[in-house]
Parts: C-alpha cells; sequence; structure tokens
C-alpha cells in the first residue's frame, strides 16, 4: 500500500488502513475522505497501523479530526502500532484515550519484529481480534 | 557540507521537502531518515506557510557522529522556540492543534537552536548518530 491508506465503513466501525507514512502528503486527503463520513453514526474508528512508521502533525491532524468530527466522539483504536508512532502518541498525550490492539494476521515483518520489545516497553493489553469486532 | 536554495517557496513545499530528504547527506543517515523527515515536513511547512519570506536556504552538515541542517528564511522574525508548549493534559475537545509540530521537532532532535541574524531566521537542528 506504500503511502496510501484505505478507508472502509464496517457497521458503525470505520476502518482506516494507513500506508507506511501519515504525513502532509497524505493526511489532506484523507481528512477529506474521513469528512464524507460526518453526520453518521461512527462508533469506533480504527486506524490499521500494521504498515505505519512516520508520522506527522499533519498526520495527527487525522486522528484529531476522527475523534472531534465523526459520531459522538467515537472510540480510537490503532491496531499494531510500531513503537515509534506509539511514542509519538505518548509524547502528546493521547495513549491514555486510545486502545491499542495487536492482530497476528494483519502484522507486517514490521510490527512481528518489535512486538516483543513493544510490549515490553509500553503500558498496553495486547490481545488478538478481528477487525470490526466488538470486544467483551 | 551541502547548501540548498529555492526561491521562490510558496506552494512548493513537498518539492522542498523532497529535495532535502533525496540529498546525500539526509540519505545516508538511514538509521535517523525517518525522524528527520517528520522534523524536515514540519519545519519547512512552517516557514513556507507562516514566514512571508520567499526564500528558504538549507544547509546540511554532516560527519560521522551528528547531522545538522540549518534552515534560513528572509521572512519576519519568529522565534518558534519561544511558543508555548500545547498542554496535552486536556480533553481532546479543548486543545489547540497548533505548536504539535514544532513540539514534535523540539523532541524529537537532540538540539534545537534559533537566532535572528543579517534579516533572517535561522533555526538549527542536530541529530546525533549512532556509532557504528
Amino acid at each position: 500500500m506504500s503511502d496510501d491508506f484505505k478507508v472502509s465503513l464496517n457497521g458503525t466501525a470505520l476502518i482506516i488502513e494507513t500506508g507506511k507514512s501519515l504525513n502532509t502528503t497524505n493526511s489532506p486527503e484523507l481528512i477529506e475522505e474521513l469528512s464524507k463520513y460526518v453526520g453518521q453514526t461512527i462508533q469506533k474508528v480504527v486506524f490499521d497501523a500494521s504498515e505505519l512508521v512516520t508520522i506527522s502533525s499533519s498526520g495527527l491532524r487525522a486522528i484529531y479530526f476522527a475523534k472531534l468530527r465523526l459520531g459522538n466522539s467515537p472510540e480510537i483504536v490503532f491496531v499494531n502500532c510500531a513503537k515509534e508512532i506509539y511514542n509519538v502518541l505518548k509524547m502528546i498525550g493521547l495513549t491514555s484515550s486510545i486502545k491499542f490492539m495487536e492482530i497476528e494476521s494483519k502484522k507486517t515483518v514490521r510490527s512481528r519484529d518489535n512486538i516483543e520489545e513493544f510490549a515490553a516497553n509500553n503500558d498496553v493489553v495486547c490481545y488478538s481480534m478481528k477487525l470490526g469486532q466488538d470486544e467483551d | 557540507m551541502n547548501r540548498l536554495h529555492f526561491q521562490p517557496i510558496q506552494g512548493k513545499s513537498l518539492d522542498i521537502i523532497d529535495a532535502i530528504l533525496q540529498t546525500e547527506e539526509v540519505v545516508a543517515v538511514c538509521d535517523v531518515w525517518r525522524t528527520l523527515s517528520v522534523v524536515v515536513e514540519e519545519l519547512v511547512l512552517n516557514i513556507v506557510d507562516y514566514s512571508h519570506s520567499d526564500y528558504l536556504d538549507v544547509e546540511i552538515i554532516s560527519d560521522e557522529k551528528r547531522i545538522t541542517l540549518r534552515f534560513h528564511d528572509g521572512g519576519v522574525p519568529f522565534n518558534p522556540l519561544e511558543k508555548e508548549v500545547p498542554d496535552f493534559t486536556i480533553p481532546w475537545e479543548e486543545r489547540q492543534i497548533g505548536g504539535l509540530g514544532i513540539f514534535m521537532v523540539i523532541k524529537c532532535m537532540d538540539d534545537v537552536t534559533y537566532e535572528y541574524t543579517d534579516g533572517e531566521n535561522i533555526l538549527s537542528v542536530m541529530k546525533k548518530l549512532k556509532s557504528k
């Protein structure tokens, strides 16, 4: 998927599959795409970050947009978040209000390489779940 | 040392970012390239969007221990290091999005300095390199 993204709706969960970067080359387009879902019932926004390795403030704006403009303050979920991305989210105080999940089947070489170190060094619970499936 | 000159800069942000990231010095530091890609994006966008300068010069200096990028613009005097740090303790709804970029730059780099000299804003950012 390189630097592109894919957005799909699964019930009330909006799923965003990111490429390697969320930055000024693609975040404005992502926000424009997300704008199409403003006013719809969105309870959860899932960022599938299995390929994501860089995020700039422009990418962070897309996350803010999802949280503040879609649905009624939907739950934000990050799937297979790399340690570098997690650290950026932590740096700006977002990790406490984002749910982090690991999904084995979606992992790329990037995330598999880092998962043990990631889990050991970060205050997150890792478990497997299918995209769009609700936890108990 | 490499020195790049861009003029005009309005509407050229992506080209400028690409040109800096494709320089021999930046390409060579692959272990910090991702960090530099974010830092270069943040600084170039800030200068192009807010400085009112019609040019941007970028010096790139590297050795085996560090890489330094020095951004010169002829815009209005502005020290981004004096910008108030965003408050990340308050709820999403009350947060100001502005200021995130320079905050990320300061956090990502090992040294960030600003000076206003001879009518230019000069912002220098330095990243230490892992010894090989």
